[in-house]
């Protein structure tokens, strides 16, 4: 409670605000509302943007990126490259799990070994070959290779419970099993060190979190004693609950209402430009025609994606030709947008299909900003070069579990980069698919060209990061010479909140709030 | 020859002279409610050469031409005299393109609902017995069902076995067949009512003395007497049906996105609704509710036109 009261006042006379702050007496309460609700609790599921967010508010990360891409040490409090390979880093002490077992570097260990096992998370940490425990509080982890990423891989290091995981439920199965889309315990279970608890759980409806007691981070000005996350997939319903005061916090904003919660005095609107690029893969294993690079080349043609930038996200999107955004060593700045609509007919003719096809599409209806929308303009522009198309939308509950199977000739997906560098685009999304490996993991267009992924495994021997970032553009001018998927555009980022809950400090491009250093101040 | 003239003359004579006409000659609203059904049914009908451009063309559709305002505003292209929705489509060829789904949906649901509901009614109440309870039941248990639940349940076996792509082409029928099926127990427990009142009646007896078959009696003989409650029903079914259309539509159940309906069109806007785009939601909208507010005028005038009270007494 003094601790509370004190960190307040502090705060309030930062803010500048009026109103002083009561004595923390109330608990302090965000109602928020996303547009859709994680789909696990367990955060080796699925590699995405919102079971990421998830573990940001359960779970800790070794280290984590600030607003200006430093690294801001959290459970790990220092690190040292002994050698090319090797780093070593020192543990935080004195932390809790939710369980109550205290955290040890056996935790760690741990914690990757299991990452290494997971299908989405296994390319990320493949360079890893092994961590040592060198004691309670330190570990080492050595690389295959001299790993320049390493600290960048460590932000998706989420120490879990080990002891909490270990060993087997009343029905036989290894409570550490990852089963993806089904019934695991760690998907019903959790057990970390982040500043909030799950409560309940009910998925689609709501989640119920509570601030964990003996949270280690006792310097955090954050003041949240319980957030309701409640998911609600339509733009107009969402907005009009910040509006209405139903709810404090949401995410995405839609592009056609940023002005009206801009000028509306109750509440707060914080935009950045973002880097998480959509796509469309065009599946080559379930349809012929895309084996043929002209044929996919045309499709690219026919897409204007200045339309959709400018009409559908109302400029809230800058229209892309590549995967790396600008600001990343690999974006090549020589590749525009190519939306010719008479050079994609003369294409089509080429190959063979002036009179066209019928494909099938799908895309989610609540993971990114307008998905359907864009999915059912896309359809339309790929009508005018007479290619029939099948669309269907559903969310990302289901959705996911579609993109596993590959169930669809097109499927949407965005990506943003998960190591703030360009080769985690292409290991993703485009290299030949290698389920031992987990490369290609999300490459829903069975894409595969050897000659991309050499490069790609050469950038990444790469030191000089001059050298390394121009061949990583050399990638992109391949896959783009290739058409090997349809860019779309770089989604914007946006959050709105009322105007008591300071979201500005916490929210970054990477669009994982942390929401753990969030401060609500007293009206 | 002659006698067919005859015969239609003294049937036109008859109209002429009918309360019906009569009641209608001095009733303003049911002329006005007339008129624009009449017109809204013909420029739904003649929607392929009235309207400027195919909203189910996909071809046709640009989205750089999207969320184009109504000609009264600024920034309007006079092209698309209603504006354009999110995706580009004219406003004005969706909305007739729309209401040539709602109408069929509307009359096609209501004629199969007629169809079921004024056999098993007739059935039900002129055989009575097990026949009836068994019907009446039945009865029962169909409107214990939602329209909604069993559109949901059945578009969503519809998709699962033939696929979305055969859905979509299918989909006005299927909700023709749901909403149709859905609503049957409406008509039959009319009809049964009616039914058990004229079944009574000494021409009833006549007829049955006569030596005619059962199936006679009940379609030539107690039918026609139970009619002006069918025809009141029907007005409301219509209304209903084309209401239940535009809501399955709202709520992704109804039409594919790809041929939008009153309802998808209404749906499609909404999210622009409070962000200035409101024409996309507001004129479908608007359209709509005249629509069903015109037949259900007609309806209530019809009600009391045929309501034996309210004329002779």
């Amino acid at each position: 409670m003094f601790k509370k009261t004190l960190l307040a006042s502090a705060l309030g006379a930062a803010m500048l605000t009026a109103a002083l702050p009561q004595a923390a007496v109330a608990e302090t309460t965000l109602r928020m509302a996303y547009d859709a609700d994680p789909v696990s609790l367990d955060i080796h599921e699925q590699l995405s943007g919102g079971i990421l967010q998830l573990s940001h508010m359960v779970f800790d990360p070794l280290v984590r990126w600030t607003k200006d891409f430093e690294f801001e040490p959290r459970l790990a409090t220092d690190w040292e490259q002994i050698d090319d390979t090797t780093m070593r880093i020192t543990l935080r002490e004195g932390v809790t799990f939710h369980s109550g077992n205290p955290f040890t570097a056996e935790d760690v260990a741990w914690t990757v070994d299991r990452l290494k096992q997971s299908g989405d998370f296994k390319a990320i940490f493949e360079p890893i070959e092994t961590v040592n425990v060198i004691d309670d509080h330190t570990v080492e982890i050595v690389s295959k290779r001299p790993n320049p990423l390493l600290l960048n891989m460590a932000t998706y290091i989420f120490p879990m419970d080990s002891q909490f995981y270990s060993g087997e439920t009343e029905d036989g199965k290894a409570k550490d099993e990852i089963v993806k889309n089904g019934n695991s315990y760690a998907s019903r279970n959790v057990s970390g060190t982040g500043p909030f608890q799950v409560t309940n759980r009910q998925q689609g409806v709501r989640v119920d979190f509570e601030r964990f007691d003996d949270y280690w981070d006792s310097e955090s000005p954050g003041n949240v004693d319980n957030i309701t996350l409640t998911p609600i997939s339509e733009n107009a319903t969402r907005v009009a609950a910040l509006l209405s005061g139903d709810v404090d916090f949401i995410a995405p904003v839609p592009p056609n209402d940023l002005e009206r919660i801009e000028s509306d005095e109750d509440t707060n609107l914080v935009t950045m430009s973002g880097t998480r690029i959509i796509l469309f893969h065009m599946n080559q294993d379930r349809v012929e025609a895309f084996q043929d690079p002209r044929v996919r080349q045309a499709f690219v043609y026919a897409i204007n994606q200045e339309g959709i930038a400018d009409r559908l996200m109302k400029g809230f999107a800058t229209p892309a030709a590549q995967f790396s955004p600008d600001g990343y060593s690999g974006h090549n700045p020589e590749l525009e947008p190519r939306f010719d609509l008479d050079r994609a007919k003369e294409l089509m003719a080429e190959a063979g299909y002036e009179d066209g096809f019928s494909i099938t599409m799908m895309a989610p209806n609540n993971r990114y900003v307008n998905d359907a929308k864009i999915a059912q303009a896309v359809a339309a522009m790929l009508a005018r070069i007479n290619v029939t198309v099948d669309l269907k939308t559903l969310p990302k509950a289901q959705y996911w579990g579609e993109y596993d199977d590959r169930a669809a000739d097109m499927m949407m997906i965005g990506w943003h980069s998960d190591t703030e560098d360009s080769a985690n685009f292409h290991q993703y999304l485009t290299e030949c698919p290698n389920a031992d490996t987990g490369a290609g993991q999300y490459n829903a267009g069975n894409y595969c060209n050897p000659e991309l992924d050499q490069l790609m495994v050469d950038a990444n021997l790469e030191l000089d990061l001059e050298k390394r970032g121009e061949m990583l553009q050399q990638l992109e001018q391949g896959l783009y010479d290739d058409a090997a998927f349809i860019p779309l555009h770089w989604q914007d980022l946006a959050w709105a909140s009322a105007a008591n809950v300071d979201i500005e400090p916490v929210v970054n491009v990477l669009n994982f709030p942390y929401l753990g250093d969030l401060v609500i101040n007293e009206e | 020859m002659s006698t067919h003239s005859t015969a239609t003359s003294t049937r036109w004579e008859r109209f002429r002279d009918s309360y019906l006409l009569y009641s209608f000659k001095r009733d303003v609203i049911a002329q006005v409610s007339l008129l624009v059904f009449v017109v809204m049914v013909l420029a739904a009908l003649l929607a392929p050469w009235l309207a400027p451009a195919n909203p189910y063309d996909l071809a046709q559709i640009d989205i750089l031409a999207s969320e184009l305002p109504p000609f009264w505003i600024d920034g309007a292209d006079p092209q698309y005299l209603m504006g354009t929705d999110s995706q580009g489509r004219d406003m004005l060829s969706t909305i007739l393109y729309g209401m040539r789904v709602s109408l069929v949906i509307g009359f096609g649901a209501v004629a199969l609902q007629a169809a079921l509901g004024v056999c098993f009614g007739l059935l039900a109440g002129y055989l009575g017995g097990r026949v009836d309870a068994f019907l009446m039941r039945l009865a029962d248990i169909q409107l214990s069902f939602s329209t909604l639940m069993v559109a949901i349940v059945v578009g969503a076996l519809f998709k699962a076995i033939f696929g979305g792509a055969t859905y979509s082409d299918y989909a006005m029928w299927l909700l023709v067949l749901i909403i149709g099926l859905a609503e049957w127990p409406q008509y039959a427990r009319t009809v049964r009512a009616s039914v058990l009142a004229e079944k009574s009646k000494e021409y009833v007896d006549a007829a049955r003395v006569m030596g005619l078959r059962s199936r006679r009696i009940m379609f030539r003989h107690i039918l026609p007497n139970t009619l002006s409650p069918i025809f009141v029903i029907s007005t409301v079914q219509v209304a209903n049906a084309i209401i239940s259309e535009a809501a399955l539509s709202f709520l992704g159940l109804g039409m594919p996105e790809t041929q939008p309906s009153l309802g998808s069109l209404i749906k499609s806007g909404f999210d622009y609704i409070q962000s200035g785009s409101w024409w996309i939601t507001l004129i479908p909208g608007l359209v709509l509710v005249v629509l069903v507010l015109v037949i259900n005028l007609l309806g209530d005038w019809l009600r009391d036109v045929l309501n034996p009270r309210l004329y002779k007494g």
